[in-house]
């Protein structure tokens, strides 16, 4: 493979986890290269390895082998250049909303005050201004995932990782949520990788959509969504690249790698 | 409704017709809830005033209220029940200090790493099955009949409910929230420092409560069995000398005493944690 100087570089990744009597195969020869400031979408069905990818591109898990690369450098355990949005908030309760935010600048070596003044720039960001000193179990769902993504984003990243993060909201606010997302993904610039279950939400977001498939011996297949932004979700195309990975997905054992052009070709 | 019923009651209970001023008024408001919640402990003492005085219980032997308060106050103004009062603090302070000086640290360092846990475990679960009241007579074979064997047993039976559940604080910590301190680059020391601590906080709490509870029982019990001061030994004494006011005065004065460590703990507890007891969304 070759290694991209710019962006982030996965080549030839293997992880298995062992069973009682037998290896588990999870990820199988992945190659993936994401581009700076690119969004990624990585769907899949559950159990096919999308937390496991995410979590190996954090530097919470190892791979067995293959290597990982930013920006040509080689990728070795967590570090601040990726942040990482969990799926549940993950939020230290007993200390306040900005606290929470502040933290991980302040792990940065960041002064209190200094790490606090930015944990409410991005409070601001994700409007969450009036929650500050809020704790919280004081917060609703939503509002717990924005400090979520708002912590992610303080230490300015270069890349945010974010596994299903509005996979709890309800239907409204998870809509809500994918808008400010994109505009937070546009403002700052950023690199997003983004774990889903829900092909509305990768379609609308992603400028690539990576399909994870539980079956190891087909390849990861990658469509790219090639839609104007804001996308409308009635947008008769938008409606096709559904349509074509509902597709993608029920006709996983035949479709190679190549079913992604395919996929985008059937637009009516 | 409610409230022109309990103004009637007011009225009645004065015999009169004159309106009753304001702040009779707030003041029997701003008790209501307690009235609720504190009724069965006034209707206790109530009974009780009421049994001993109109005799039918032997006052010699349940005294009534007014004279065991007499008792008390007239204890604590001519200074007799001081000295007690003072070595009973000291011994249960200092029992109860030297196990937060050890059951803490210990506890935290048992919960963070298994392999302290699992050497020392099983010593300490034995330890701690035996009763120290049981034991009490080979710390004073070891340490002498004075103050080191009373504040050791009481140290004993305070140690462990507190090491205890500091050890199950620390490993309750929910490992999510250790993952996603380390994302953010938090090193171990971090991680115990933001994460695990305080999160065996409100676990390390109960500890103390429980800890607090042993170490009056047994300083009582210590006291009992072979002092010639202290509060418990007042209530010994006082029996024997058929003083039952006072007998009753000091273990109104021991009541207080662990009514009152409970409530500072509480208070204190309250203010760490003020983030588990704000409202939810
Ligand atoms: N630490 C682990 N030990 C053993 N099996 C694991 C571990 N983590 C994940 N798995 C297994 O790997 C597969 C993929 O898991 P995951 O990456 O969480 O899937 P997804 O996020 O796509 O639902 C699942 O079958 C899961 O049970
Ligand atoms: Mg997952």
């Amino acid at each position: 493979m070759t290694a991209m100087a710019e962006g982030l570089n996965v080549s030839r990744v293997n992880k298995s986890f062992a069973l009682k009597e037998s290896r588990l195969e999870v990820l199988r020869n992945i190659d993936l290269e994401i581009a700076t400031g690119e969004f990624v979408a990585i769907i899949g069905a559950s159990g096919s390895g999308k937390t496991t990818l995410l979590r190996i591109l954090a530097g919470l898990d190892q791979a067995d082998s293959g290597t990982i690369q930013l920006n040509g450098a080689s990728v070795q355990g967590v570090g601040p250049e990726r942040a990482m949005v969990f799926q549940e908030p993950r939020l230290l309760p007993w200390l306040s909303v900005e606290a929470n935010v502040a933290m991980g600048l302040e792990l940065m070596g960041e002064s209190r005050t200094d790490a606090l003044r930015q944990a409410r720039h991005y409070l601001d960001l994700v409007g969450l201004t009036a929650f500050y000193d809020a704790y919280p179990r004081q917060l609703s769902g939503g509002m717990a995932q924005r400090v979520g993504i708002a912590r992610g984003l303080a230490i300015s990243p270069d890349i945010l990782l974010l596994d299903e993060p509005l996979g709890a909201l309800d239907a409204m606010k998870k809509i809500r949520m994918q808008q400010e997302l994109e505009r937070l993904w546009r403002e700052q610039n950023i690199t997003m990788v983004m774990v889903t279950h829900d092909i509305e939400e990768a379609i609308y977001l992603a400028d690539r959509i990576v399909i994870l498939s539980n079956d190891q011996k087909s390849a990861l297949q990658v469509m790219r969504v090639d839609l104007p932004r804001p996308r409308q979700r009635s947008d008769s195309r938008f409606v096709a690249y559904r349509e074509a990975l509902l597709d993608t997905f029920h006709l996983n054992d035949t479709a190679d790698a190549d079913a992604t052009s395919n996929a985008t070709e059937t637009t009516p | 409704m409610k409230k022109v019923a309990t103004y009637q009651l007011a009225r009645t209970l004065r015999f009169d017709r004159t309106p009753l001023p304001p702040l009779v008024l707030g003041l029997a408001r701003a008790c209501r809830p307690y009235l609720g919640r504190y009724a069965a402990v006034i209707v206790f003492f109530g009974l009780w005033q009421l049994a001993s005085t109109l005799g039918w219980l032997n006052p010699a032997v349940i005294p009534p209220l007014d004279r065991i308060v007499m008792a008390l106050i007239n204890a604590l103004q001519n200074g007799s029940l001081a000295g007690d009062i003072g070595i009973s603090l000291q011994r249960s302070g200092i029992a109860f200090g030297a196990s937060i000086l050890i059951a803490i640290p210990l506890g935290l360092a048992m919960g963070s790493f298994r392999s302290i846990e699992k050497t020392l475990d099983p010593i300490l679960q034995l330890f701690r099955q035996t009763s120290a009241l049981a034991l009490y007579p080979v710390f004073i074979l070891l340490l002498g009949l004075g103050e080191a064997s009373k504040i050791f047993v009481i140290f004993w039976a305070s140690v462990f409910p507190l090491l205890m559940n500091t050890i199950t604080g620390v490993q309750q910590t929910d490992p999510r929230l250790i993952e996603m301190a380390r994302v953010f680059g938090a090193s171990r020391l971090e991680v115990f420092r933001r994460v695990v601590v305080p999160s065996a906080i409100p676990s390390i709490f109960v500890g103390l409560r429980l800890s607090a509870t042993s170490t009056l029982l047994l300083l009582v019990a210590a006291e009992m069995i072979g002092a010639n001061q202290g509060i418990g030994f007042q209530v010994m004494n006082a029996q024997y000398n058929f003083q039952t006011p006072l007998m009753f005065a000091a273990i109104f004065l021991l009541a207080g005493l662990g009514l009152l460590g409970n409530y500072l703990l509480v208070l204190i507890q309250k203010r760490l944690c003020r983030w588990e007891s704000h409202e939810t969304a």
